[in-house]
């Protein structure tokens, strides 16, 4: 009984820093309707980024996050302002291919680029509380883990908050809702897709320094996060913070009880199958809202 | 251009291509050419689902990877002449893309093309991780030897590179010329129709389901006998090379940027860039792999900022008004 109680908590520890990661995408697919096809990139990168730093300055990751996520945001401003924009401006149907193409390209730019830069052998940290437990009856708790899905789950929340209370997050919204009349309201868009797209990005940098403690890095991990982000975000419905939240631990809990069950890979298979049914049968996602 | 001027440039290529063989003695240098042809016409493949009906599939690998292994199975355990093989296979290839599509196209745009990438890994997860297929070894991650058995045509293994050159010569012009069909026929309309406006096409009456799924066969069909003769030619398959994500977004980027929906666009493209792999390699070595990647991430970047409409239709622009204002 106790290997399942394990792997729930395993699969929910990991599930908080997926949701994290997917939410920025949430975030940007639901206010720009874009797919940002580089998430699982942008995050190798802050994960590099991270252990460059941890190894030369030796700054703890969990105080890392403070300087990835503000690099991050600064990107994903700049990115959307001076390069997404011109696109998106050009683009006339609802849902723009030519963004996806950009950020494929991108992706494929930063993953080779990380490979041709330094190799295709994968790194990982040692820190003060690596393999650090905690032993609560038979179960035990890796330390690391649990700091960074609490430090995940807070941003998160955060997040939530500031969509529903601020007034930032409320001209966010609505821009998600309906652009033009957001825009009658008087509503700059360009800027609110700017910080949007920010937070979308930084939130995928916070994430990497979250991650580095306990997941080893490489060039080629992109792919997988960008995949199950977009797995999340369409469990959760676009746009839908608490969506993307409940879809990150669903995904963790799967992956985890797939692997003790039948095997890793099965475990995968089973995130993509599942995907492929909530398409079919429930493209608003489990808990999505109708279109308008 | 007129029509004339169309029929020499035709001539010219033509002859090109045919003495081209016995200008280069080089089979590495023939190999370039080899990859160059492979991909434009794998290309021109995703161009009839991806350009000419507008849907954004990015997990066309698969096929390739179904052509791939289901030739390669039956002739290594069967015995089965890959010309046979790779019919079969692309039957295989054809009757999945009608079944996804059946399920798939009733998605919109990014869904639809999250979708193809969802069935691409779970192929190539479910290839990877078993040992045996239907009765056959496939041995997972390790992937099949061909075995070499005696040059000969019904075997498709020659000992030089020119015969694989011909092959894949005709293949691209069967293909090219496929797509040409397909692009001044009813169906061309109907598909170019469906790409601007699916819902103003479906109340004309025209069966979008049916269209799109015929468009998506076809082009599952060429990319699932490209895959089969992928793996004649490097003798081997296993799911890191037949059945990557990265070769499913390397096909498409080339239509991308040459331009969707033009013929001329993904062949011109794939001239242009699918030597650039091997030329890095033999510029820097196997050392910097993933170069020509980063080139061709940055290629469609600069492309999809600049001139969205791919190079071939901004070029064909420009030709004419060149024209235009020499008159």
């Amino acid at each position: 009984m106790s290997i399942y109680l394990q792997s729930l908590i395993d699969g929910l520890l990991i599930g908080g820093v997926y949701a994290t990661i997917a939410v920025g995408l949430s975030l940007a697919f639901g206010v720009m309707r874009i797919i940002n096809w580089a998430q699982g990139e942008l995050l190798m990168i802050s994960m590099f980024i991270s252990y460059w730093i941890f190894t030369k300055f030796g700054i703890d990751p969990y105080l890392i996050i403070f300087l990835t996520s503000a690099v991050m945001f600064g990107i994903g401003y700049l990115l959307q302002n001076t390069v997404l924009s011109n696109i998106l401006a050009r683009e006339t149907a609802r849902e723009p291919v030519s963004v996806l193409l950009f950020t494929a390209g991108l992706g494929m730019f930063l993953s080779n680029g990380v490979l041709a830069l330094v190799g295709s052998n994968p790194v990982s940290v040692i820190t003060r509380y690596s393999g650090k437990m905690i032993q609560a009856g038979d179960i035990y708790i890796s330390l690391p883990k649990l700091i960074s899905f609490v430090i995940a789950l807070i941003c998160t929340l955060a997040l939530y908050f500031f969509l529903q209370k601020s007034e930032m997050g409320r001209a966010i919204r609505a821009t998600a809702q309906n652009r033009r009349i957001a825009t009658l309201m008087g509503i700059n868009q360009k800027k609110i897709y700017n910080i949007a797209f920010g937070i979308s990005i930084a939130l995928v940098g916070l994430s990497g320094s979250l991650l580095l403690p306990y997941y080893t890095v490489s060039y080629s991990i992109g792919a997988t996060f960008s995949f199950k982000s977009f797995v999340i975000v369409v469990l959760g419905g676009k746009g839908s913070v608490v969506g993307a939240l409940a879809g990150g631990l669903i995904v963790g809990i799967i992956e985890k009880f797939g692997g003790l069950i039948f095997s890793d890979t099965y475990a995968q298979m089973g995130v993509f199958i599942i995907f492929v049914l909530v398409l079919l049968f429930k493209p608003n996602g489990l808990m999505g809202e109708k279109e308008m | 251009m007129s029509r004339n001027k169309k029929w020499i440039w035709f001539g010219i290529g033509a002859v090109f291509s045919i003495t081209l063989p016995m200008m280069v003695s080089n089979p590495y240098a023939l190999q370039f050419f080899i990859n160059m042809l492979l991909f434009a016409y794998l290309a021109t493949g995703w161009n009839i689902i991806g350009g000419y009906a507008g849907q954004m599939a990015l997990g066309n690998g698969v096929y390739f990877g179904i052509g791939a292994y289901v030739s390669t199975v039956l002739f290594v355990y069967e015995n089965l002449s890959p010309w046979v093989g790779m019919v079969l296979g692309g039957g295989v290839a054809a009757f999945i893309a009608l079944l996804m599509g059946r399920m798939t196209f009733r998605l919109s745009g990014s869904y639809f093309s999250l979708s193809t990438v969802a069935v691409l890994h779970v192929i190539r997860l479910f290839v990877l991780s078993s040992n045996r297929l239907f009765g056959y070894e496939t041995r997972g991650a390790q992937g099949i030897y061909v075995p070499w058995r005696g040059q000969s045509f019904l075997n498709m293994q020659f000992e030089g590179k020119t015969e694989y050159y011909y092959i894949i010569l005709a293949f691209f012009v069967i293909g090219l010329f496929i797509s040409w069909w397909i692009k001044t026929s009813r169906m061309g309309y109907y598909l170019a129709a469906i790409n601007t406006n699916q819902e103003a096409t479906s109340s004309l009456g025209v069966n979008v389901m049916g269209m799109k799924l015929k468009a998506s066969c076809i082009s599952a069909f060429m990319t699932a006998l490209g895959g089969s003769f992928y793996a004649q030619f490097i003798m081997m398959v296993d799911p890191s090379r037949v059945l990557g994500y990265d070769l499913s977004v390397q096909i498409m980027l080339y239509a991308a940027i040459g331009g969707r929906g033009t013929l001329a666009g993904p062949v011109i493209a794939a001239f242009l860039l699918a030597p650039l792999n091997d030329l890095l390699r033999a510029v820097f070595g196997t050392t910097v792999s993933g170069l020509s990647l980063v080139f061709y991430g940055l290629a469609l970047m600069l492309i999809i900022y600049f001139i969205p409409q791919g190079i071939w239709p901004y070029v064909s622009e420009k030709l004419k008004e060149m024209k235009g204002s020499a008159k």
